[in-house]
């Protein structure tokens, strides 16, 4: 993938290949300026490839699909509309609109604990009640493959912490796939079944690990909980140290 | 003068807002009582300062401190108010000078922002517009007054001067605005794969909403300006007609009752925009 501009072209991704297994959570680290966003806007269909190819479920992306969504860094949660209006963003964009879908973003936001704020404005709400909220209008569209920009960076720790077991936890019931960019090595781990790292620009591979934690029995531990398993400390090293190994280069 | 009421009117706003919370503190009556009389002694200093302008105004011109005869007098200014007012002239002017500011504003509202939609909507349009905009905007648009005169004829061309002067800042207003719409919002409708038509529809005009108001007050003040040059170019009635007439013979009662008008009604439409912004503000905050 490269960028054109007046002062020149810059290549910002070089040979990446790989593919997710449905419902898998995938993670994408790498430094700041690696191309990792570049990647999410590729498979969103925002950006197309100068070359290269993207496909979901076997049909190549050619522009936004309603088969991908996208949850960003800001909820950017529109302040003029209710909770449940910005739910319903997708569709309605979509010309979707129906009873169906209002009925699908009202129980959406009532399993995400959001039942009494549905007609209130964003501007109501605290921070980790909008990224559910923004979740909500994600999920509203029913997409296949979820792609999150560093969605939580915006919290404060505390809250982010939260969420993201929260919003982990609501995804793997769904059997959403996933595909996550974060520079947060600790959510990485703690959220993913496979973590691929990038080197610096251009971004490529550097190395992919498979994240398991055989310590917690069959079931999938939720973030929370996962910090605190055994295999943790040791995935969390080995990134650690992939990542700063290019801080050095 | 706007200014201060506007900020005053927020603070009560806030204090109003606070005083629904239950059983309020000493501390926090003392506050407000406090607040209370702030806007209170602003409100007399106003009014005091009105008083003794018109004081000195009435003693100076009395006393011919001051030739009357150029700077009239505010008895002189009201007694020619209750004779126009009496005669039914004045109403017949006042009521020129309105509709037409009003048409033109709203004309030139509706032209502005469209004008800023389509260059939104087609960046290729804007490019090739931008340096004809910049000179529109930076020529001064009274040179204009003959002009539109001579195409447009005494009625008319009052309308294009006002337009005239009016519709740039419009344009340029709603699309700034327009263009710093969040980007992540934008964004956000990309991933939907909102077409451009709807991006503008649900994304960039209701982001813009306080922007297209904030148009309307500079808007509002120019249609004015631009009504006034053109009645006295061509008019035979309205305010600007009465200031004209009124120099020409000499009657300063009359050009400065015109003009004191002039500053009620520009009060008047000023005060109607920013109630409407107040009322649309609520509703944003979810106050309703």
């Amino acid at each position: 993938m490269r960028y054109f501009s007046k002062e020149g072209e810059t290549e910002a991704l070089r040979n990446i290949s790989f593919s997710v297994r449905a419902g898998e959570f995938v993670s994408i680290v790498g430094q700041s300026g690696c191309g990792k966003s570049t990647l999410l806007s590729l498979l969103s269909g925002l950006i197309a490839p100068t070359s290269g190819e993207v496909f979901v479920d076997g049909k190549k992306i050619d522009g936004p699909s309603p088969l991908t969504a996208f949850m960003l860094q800001q909820d950017s949660l529109f302040e003029w509309r209710t909770v449940l209006k910005n739910t319903m963003l997708g569709p309605e964009f979509r010309g979707t609109l129906n009873a169906n879908t209002r009925k699908r973003a009202e129980s959406l936001l009532t399993s995400y604990g959001l039942k009494d704020f549905m007609h209130h404005l964003p501007q109501q709400l605290s921070g980790g009640m909008r990224q559910r909220a923004a979740l909500a209008r994600t999920m509203c569209s029913d997409p296949d493959v979820l792609l999150l920009d560093e969605p939580f960076s915006a919290l404060d720790f505390q809250t982010r912490l939260s969420i993201a077991d929260e919003i982990s936890t609501i995804i793997r019931k769904e059997g959403k796939t996933a595909v996550l960019v974060t520079h947060d090595i600790g959510e990485a781990v703690s959220m993913s079944d496979r973590v691929i790292v990038l080197s610096s620009r251009p971004g490529r591979i550097k190395a992919e690990y498979e994240i398991a934690y055989p310590s917690c029995g069959n079931d999938r531990p939720s973030p929370m909980k996962a910090r605190e398993a055994a295999e943790y400390h040791g995935y969390f090293n080995t990134l650690w140290e992939e990542l700063d190994a290019h801080a050095t280069h | 003068m706007p200014l201060t009421n506007g900020a005053s009117t927020a603070a009560l706003e806030q204090a109003s807002a606070a005083s629904a919370a239950p059983s309020p503190s000493p501390a926090y009556l003392q506050w407000k009582r406090h607040q209370r009389m702030r806007v209170w002694s602003i409100r007399m200093t106003q009014f005091l300062l009105l008083v003794a302008f018109l004081f000195l105004w009435e003693v100076s011109a009395r006393s011919h401190w001051v030739n009357p005869m150029l700077t009239s007098y505010p008895t002189a200014v009201w007694t020619s108010f209750a004779q126009t007012v009496a005669d039914g002239s004045l109403w017949q002017h006042v009521w020129i000078t309105l509709i037409e500011t009003v048409a033109s504003f709203t004309i030139s509202m509706v032209l502005g922002v469209l004008i800023a939609i389509v260059l939104w909507l087609s960046p290729f349009l804007d490019r090739v517009l931008d340096p004809f905009l910049v000179v529109g905007n930076a020529l001064p648009k009274i040179a204009l007054v003959p002009i539109f005169y001579i195409w447009l004829g005494p009625q008319w061309s009052i309308y294009g001067i006002a337009v005239a002067i009016s519709v740039f800042i419009t344009i340029l207003m709603a699309y700034t605005g327009f263009c710093q719409t969040d980007p992540n919002k934008l964004k956000l409708a990309r991933t939907f794969g909102a077409s451009r038509l709807q991006t503008l529809q649900k994304v960039v005009l209701p982001s813009n909403l306080m922007t297209i108001i904030a148009a309307l007050k500079a808007n509002i003040g120019l249609a004015l300006v631009g009504v006034i040059v053109g009645e006295f170019q061509s008019s035979k009635a309205g305010l600007g007609y009465m200031i004209q007439y009124g120099s020409q013979i000499f009657k300063m009662d009359m050009v400065m009752m015109a003009i004191v008008i002039l500053g009620i009604i520009s009060l008047a439409l000023y005060s109607l925009i920013q109630f409407a912004e107040n009322a649309i503000m609520k509703t944003r905050r979810g106050a309703v």
